[in-house]
């Protein structure tokens, strides 16, 4: 099997194909593996993120808007002007889809724009049109005016920046669909740097399996599968902040900057809330039968919110019980905005929450952010602040940098809760001991969707182990789940398939799809693979190498509720292990573990 | 101070409550398993399909005591006292 890239050169305004032959496929796949393989290939060591040398590859996998289940996503991959290091992301929607009807596998932009432009494939023809009209625009009126201008009121698909990825904000997210993100790493910076405002896709060219047969019965078995597995009742009818209560109730729900894991208005913003309050109907990315995603709308005293797609379990965590916010209806708010002025919410409540800490140290003062009191839980300061970080104004230039700037800036490096740059995400690594491993090793930084502890520590899968237990089984876990999922963001479906499939499902589907003759183990060593090569580029960088968590989680115990006490003092052992198990010296991959994983051409970098 | 359980999720739904509370004896020795069987009375069989399976907490039915889960307690035999929280969730996902 072949994927079709579309090589834009932004500076001259021309366009190239470039086609990934069969062999180079099989051992990079798609995605986020053959992004992170082209990134290191093409961008050069120790360019500026937000420079002409950086490139952004939005792609497809193998197996994208085919018949396998959940199949409706895409990967976005270049360097990160958040981390400096590779940064990557993944999204769901309808973009990845259309992508590959259009004609093309994927899209390499390159270059810098001299204007605003924005792209559109339509059945295999790419075309730059101009753009000045829609810089400046939020996300849902760029969409409505492109869906216009290429009269495609139904069908199609829209990616595109806001405000704060045209000025360059490290807070900024691609956004696709109005609702849908890749958030993490920043990279509609690049997109903002490159002025390219959007990208329009639309065509009838569907994927074909090589064996059309066997991939269609092996599909909907794999459909089967997860429409009978427990969990997707949960996704579907309460959407992915089901989790809130769960995990606030085991008392890991990180609360006002990580300063405590309880946070009492939790059930106040809880999935189960949204659904009794505010829920019209679930919604899905593309061909989903789980449908997470939760269609709302809001009118109460305070807030008039039209129809979106509403926060998911993480950017409830992030603006909410990480800045000390208790407000539901507030929350919907923040996440329309973010969304609308294309702002990470995960990064955004990030940095808030680091904000407010320092404020309520007396580090940040009303003169600094524009006479706003920055107090825990002031929703009103953290709607305001929306637009003065997407249009970088006063105080929000601080916010758009992101955490790590904003405390080293107002000197507290320390209130900055992130590893490589980026901060962490919703669950307490004191209180989910196994999250200590997989935030600390995490390529990209972060990473709660890099490997998954909350699969073990709460539901049981592949089995159940106490998530305050310090145990090396966690390590090996995390190890499997990493290279799972980095073949998951390759041949790229979504993760919540995880849950209820693994990669021999996977394999069984790749297969008949590809005409590989290729094994579970193969797929699995396909994974070891791309995630040794992917931490290559931080060590090529000479950055962010070794693999640690924040200062407060390690020597700062949990102040109350069930895991009352606990620190992630632990984490120290449990990376050595990691590191021993992987092959791996201080966070570099060893010689022999590259040779023995075909990734030779990389050991000069070593 | 009575026992305090929680329900969450889709046992919301099917309960049509979110929590009540439980009186115990001072004397009285509990243990999950009973304060489960008085649940059971109460609100029927479907409730108690959807917790149990040949006799043990279903695989991925979370009950926790005081946030800790009973799996890594003594599951359905864990003790429980006056004032403790039960917090009952059917299966649930992730984000
Ligand atoms: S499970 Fe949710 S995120 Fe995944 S494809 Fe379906 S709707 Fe999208």
């Amino acid at each position: 099997m072949e994927l079709k890239l579309l090589r834009v050169d932004l500076s001259k305004g021309s366009f190239k194909d470039h086609v990934i032959k069969d062999e180079e496929v099989r051992k990079w796949l798609g995605g986020r593996g053959l992004g992170a393989y082209l990134a290191f290939k093409e961008i050069p060591k120790g360019i500026d993120p937000l420079g002409p040398k950086n490139k952004i590859y939005i792609l497809t996998g193998p197996i994208t808007g085919t018949q396998f289940p959940e199949s409706g996503r895409y990967h976005v991959i270049g360097k990160s002007p958040q981390s400096g290091i590779l940064g990557d992301s993944n999204s769901g929607g309808n973009f990845g889809p259309w992508l590959r009807f259009s004609g093309y596998d994927g899209i390499v932009m390159e270059g810098m724009g001299a204007k605003p432009q924005y792209l559109s494939i339509v059945e295999g023809k790419p075309k730059l049109h101009d753009a000045s009209h829609l810089w400046g625009k939020g996300l849902v009126h760029t969409d409505n005016k492109i869906r216009k201008e290429m009269s495609a009121e139904k069908g199609g698909s829209v990616l595109g920046i806001g405000p704060a990825g045209e000025n360059m904000a490290n807070v900024a997210a691609i956004m696709n669909d109005k609702w849908r993100a890749a958030g993490r790493t920043g990279l509609a910076a690049v997109l903002g740097s490159k002025k390219l405002k959007a990208v329009f896709v639309k065509g009838t060219k569907h994927p074909e399996a090589v064996d059309k047969e066997a991939f269609s019965k092996v599909a909907k078995e794999k459909h089967e599968k997860v429409k009978n597995h427990g969990v997707t009742e949960a996704l579907t009818t309460y959407g992915t902040a089901v989790l809130v209560n769960m995990v606030n109730n085991i008392g890991a729900w990180p609360t006002r900057n990580f300063s405590a894991a309880v946070f009492e208005k939790a059930d106040e913003i809880s999935g189960e809330t949204l659904a009794e309050k505010y829920l019209i109907k679930p919604v899905g990315c593309w061909g989903c039968i789980i449908k997470c995603g939760r269609l709302v709308r809001a009118k109460t005293e305070n807030y008039d919110i039209p129809e979106h797609e509403s926060p998911e379990y993480e950017t409830i965590w992030a603006n909410g019980a990480n800045c000390g916010i208790g407000d539901l209806p507030a929350l919907l708010k923040i996440n329309y905005l973010l969304n609308d002025m294309g702002m990470d919410t995960i990064s955004y409540g990030n940095v808030l929450g680091t904000a407010m800490e320092l404020f309520e140290k007396g580090k940040i003062t009303t003169e600094d952010t524009g006479g706003l009191e920055l107090t825990w839980g002031n929703a009103d300061a953290a709607i305001e602040l929306i637009w003065r970080t997407a249009h970088r104004d006063g105080f929000g230039d601080d916010l758009a940098k992101g955490t790590l700037a904003l405390a080293e800036k107002y000197g507290d490096p320390e209130a900055a809760i992130t590893t490589r740059g980026m901060g962490l995400a919703a669950y307490d690594p004191r209180a989910m001991k196994g999250f200590a491993v997989a935030y600390a090793t995490s390529n990209r930084g972060e990473g709660h969707l890099r490997s998954y502890p909350v699969t073990w520590a709460l539901l049981g899968i592949p089995k159940s182990i106490d998530p305050l237990k310090e145990n090396g089984e966690k390590v090996d876990l995390n190890i499997y789940q990493q290279n799972l999922f980095i073949v998951i963001d390759s041949v790229v479906c979504c993760k919540f398939n995880g849950f209820s499939l693994d990669h021999t499902d996977i394999t069984d589907a790749l297969a008949p799809f590809t005409g590989w003759n290729i094994t579970p183990d193969e797929l699995m060593e396909t994974g070891e693979r791309l995630y040794n090569m992917e931490r290559m580029f931080s060590v090529r960088e000479g950055k962010y190498i070794k693999d640690e968590l924040p200062k407060r989680l390690i020597e700062t115990p949990i102040p109350e509720g069930p895991a009352k006490g606990h620190t992630a003092a632990h984490a120290d052992k449990m990376i050595k292990e990691f590191w021993e198990k992987r092959g791996w010296v201080e966070g570099k991959p060893k010689k022999e573990t590259l040779e023995r994983l075909a990734l030779g051409e990389f050991t000069q970098y070593l | 101070m009575p026992i305090n359980v929680k329900f969450f999720a889709t046992f919301r739904d099917l309960l049509g409550l979110k929590e009540l509370e439980l009186e115990v004896g001072p004397e009285e020795t509990l243990k999950l398993i009973d304060l489960l069987e008085r649940l059971f009375q109460k609100f029927g069989e479907e409730f108690r399909n959807k917790i149990l399976e040949n006799g043990n907490i279903r695989p991925q039915v979370n009950i926790m005591i005081n946030g800790r889960n009973i799996k890594f307690l003594d599951e359905i035999n864990s003790p429980l006292k006056d004032s403790d929280i039960v917090a009952i969730f059917p299966p649930v996902a992730g984000g």
